[in-house]
């Protein structure tokens, strides 16, 4: 899966580079000084190198935790992201990682501690009332975690914060941690789904379906609170029977009542990453879709648009209390 | 399509010999070698000692083929290093210009076939070899010049050690060099097959419908309607069931806009379920 080790010198031994280096140590491992030179350098394919990416280990110095984007957001008023990895394991082919970032190689900023430090002004900041924190915005939250713990470390940071929420938001079926972990109530594990067909085409090196719905029941009968996250909702000629399938296997296998949060969005690209991502994919049915450009993003037709909307939700509604429905567009 | 670079005739004759290569008439500049038989064209083309040889040859190859699909590169040769057995073969991990410091990082994206290193490229032979690293002439001035033509996935470096602490560079002849190279043909070879793959798989990501140029021949369209024109085929090619042509020849269009508007017509009407279907014939990427 890894091809190479990429390390920056600044961060050669830190302990949790030395724990990944240990574990790769049959990579070839080349020491940078910044990972730009690696990951921001030009004449690099996306595509390409997605058949075996470089897992790139940095220091990350500012920027830690961000403003999320409108409409990103489960009912809260100060909502935030940061993001402790870019790129992601798998190969969404409606990602827009693929249309922002030059490299496909993962990196990984290793200096949790300092994102820690970061969370803890931010969540202080807005103490005595609740703020959100995404994770699972430039990657998915648990994909790697059998080589970042990723949740190790956070979980026990919001563990102490009850007002501050975090969500994870994931694909993958790496549950382990959680499942050794004792459940807090600010702490959402949102999985992300298309329906069966769709992510057989366009979800790369996704884990089955039924696989994820699977994991999602555990978490959830071990007491973890989950989302559900229908973003983007992606069209096929069919899409009704898709999806009114898709939530017919969710819900038999999840406990409506006990979900935090349903949300719900669309496809929505900058025209710019757009087009990166049509050059690397010339030939991929997502590409044929009816999409429209409006105010410089590429999304798909209005009539479409609502059409999907108007059905999905409708059809969420037979199975979730109104109050836990988050549309996102 | 492989192109390799090797800067002395005695590193080339055992590729030479192993891909049954043909000397190329009318290339003057540079001796050019190249064969179609194999499923990836290969061209080899001997460039002389060091990075200015190395990278002026590239530029002329690539010149030589602007008309050819996507291409990988391969600069093979000799090197010393004190951190590597006589014989091993290494692939760069990185390549250094000593010179500038410039530094180029080849994209590891498939199974190595043996052991990586960083390569330092120097003006004039090395003995005084320091840490890990690999040294020779001209790696870094054909990196330079092949990012200029293809990403770094597809430019590597593949260096056999000739002269080590123990093995002096005076002791390296034409001889040694063949043998030692061609003991290092099997995993020269594997690159060569995961290169042809990237190359393969770049060629058909900037392929252009072969309808395309029919129907480019028929029609006048501008350059922006030649782009429509591209997009509206690689549409048509995932969605449709029916060789483009049909939907064309049926139709009586004066100008090319016309074409343009009908095909978009046509594909809108067009379901798009994401599960099987059969191709078009006339619409594969050229």
């Amino acid at each position: 899966m890894i091809s190479a080790l990429y390390i920056e010198q600044t961060v050669v031994d830190h302990p949790r580079t030395r724990a990944i280096r240990e574990r790769f140590a049959h990579l070839p491992q080349i020491i940078i000084e910044r990972y730009g030179e690696v990951f921001n350098r030009k004449a690099q394919n996306f595509r390409l190198q997605k058949h075996s990416p470089a897992l790139i280990l940095a220091g990350k110095h500012d920027h830690f935790v961000l403003p999320a984007p409108d409409n990103y957001g489960i009912g809260g008023q100060h909502n935030y992201y940061f993001s402790h990895m870019m790129n992601c394991i798998y190969d969404c082919r409606y990602c827009f990682l693929q249309g922002m970032y030059r490299s496909a190689h993962y990196v990984l900023f290793v200096n949790y501690e300092d994102y820690g430090n970061a969370l803890q002004q931010q969540i202080e900041q807005h103490a005595p009332h609740d703020s959100y924190y995404f994770s699972g915005y430039d990657c998915d939250s648990l994909a790697l975690e059998p080589v970042s713990h990723f949740t190790q470390y956070f979980l026990s940071l919001f563990r102490k914060h009850s007002r501050a929420w975090l969500e994870l938001r994931t694909k993958s079926t790496q549950i382990r941690p959680l499942l050794d972990a004792e459940p807090f109530d600010n702490c959402i594990i949102a999985f992300s789904f298309t329906p069966e067909n769709i992510s057989a085409a366009l979800e790369h090196k996704v884990p089955a379906l039924d696989k994820r719905i699977d994991a999602m029941g555990k978490l959830q009968q071990h007491g973890w609170r989950i989302g559900l996250r229908f973003d983007p909702l992606i069209y096929d000629q069919d899409y009704e029977a898709q999806y009114q399938r898709l939530f017919q296997q969710i819900f038999a296998r999840i406990d409506a009542d006990k979900l935090h949060s349903v949300s719900m969005g669309l496809f929505r690209m900058p025209e710019g990453f757009y087009k990166n991502m049509v050059k690397l994919y010339p030939e991929e049915k997502l590409f044929a879709s009816p999409f429209d450009k409006r105010a410089g993003m590429i999304s798909y037709r209005q009539d479409v648009e609502q059409s999907m909307l108007q059905f999905c939700e409708a059809e969420l509604r037979k199975y979730i209390p109104e109050n836990s429905y988050f549309p996102c567009y | 399509m492989i192109n390799i670079i090797v800067a002395l005739p005695c590193e080339a004759r055992p590729l030479i010999d192993t891909l049954h290569l043909h000397k190329r008439d009318g290339v003057n500049a540079f001796p050019l070698y190249h064969t179609t038989e194999h499923e990836d064209a290969v061209n080899l083309m001997v460039c002389g000692l060091g990075s200015l040889a190395a990278a002026t040859a590239t530029a002329y190859l690539q010149g030589l083929q602007q008309q050819q699909p996507a291409a990988a590169w391969l600069n093979l040769g000799i090197a010393g290093s004190r951190a590597f057995e006589l014989g091993d073969a290494v692939l760069a991990h990185r390549v250094i210009d000593n010179t500038s410091g410039q530094r180029f990082y080849p994209g590891l994206c498939f199974e190595l076939p043996c052991a990586t290193a960083e390569v330092i490229s120097v003006d004039t032979p090395e003995t005084r070899y320091t840490g890990n690293a690999v040294y020779d002439m001209e790696a870094a001035g054909f990196y330079s010049a092949a990012m200029r033509f293809a990403p770094s996935e597809m430019i590597h470096c593949v260096k056999v050690i000739s002269d080590t602490q123990e093995q002096s560079i005076a002791s390296i002849d034409e001889a040694m060099v063949i043998q030692l190279i061609t003991q290092r043909l099997p995993e020269i070879r594997q690159l060569l097959t995961r290169l042809g793959a990237l190359a393969n798989e770049l060629a058909g990501i900037n392929a252009i419908p072969d309808a395309f140029h029919t129907i480019s021949a028929r029609w006048r369209f501008t350059v922006s309607q030649q782009h429509q024109l591209k997009n509206l085929l690689w549409r048509w090619q995932a969605l449709a069931t029916e060789p483009v042509s049909n939907a064309i020849d049926a139709g009586q269009f004066k100008h090319g806009k016309q074409v343009l508007q009908h095909l978009e017509a046509r594909l809108a009407a067009l379901p798009l379920h994401f599960g099987s279907k059969t191709k078009p014939t006339d619409s594969k990427p050229s």
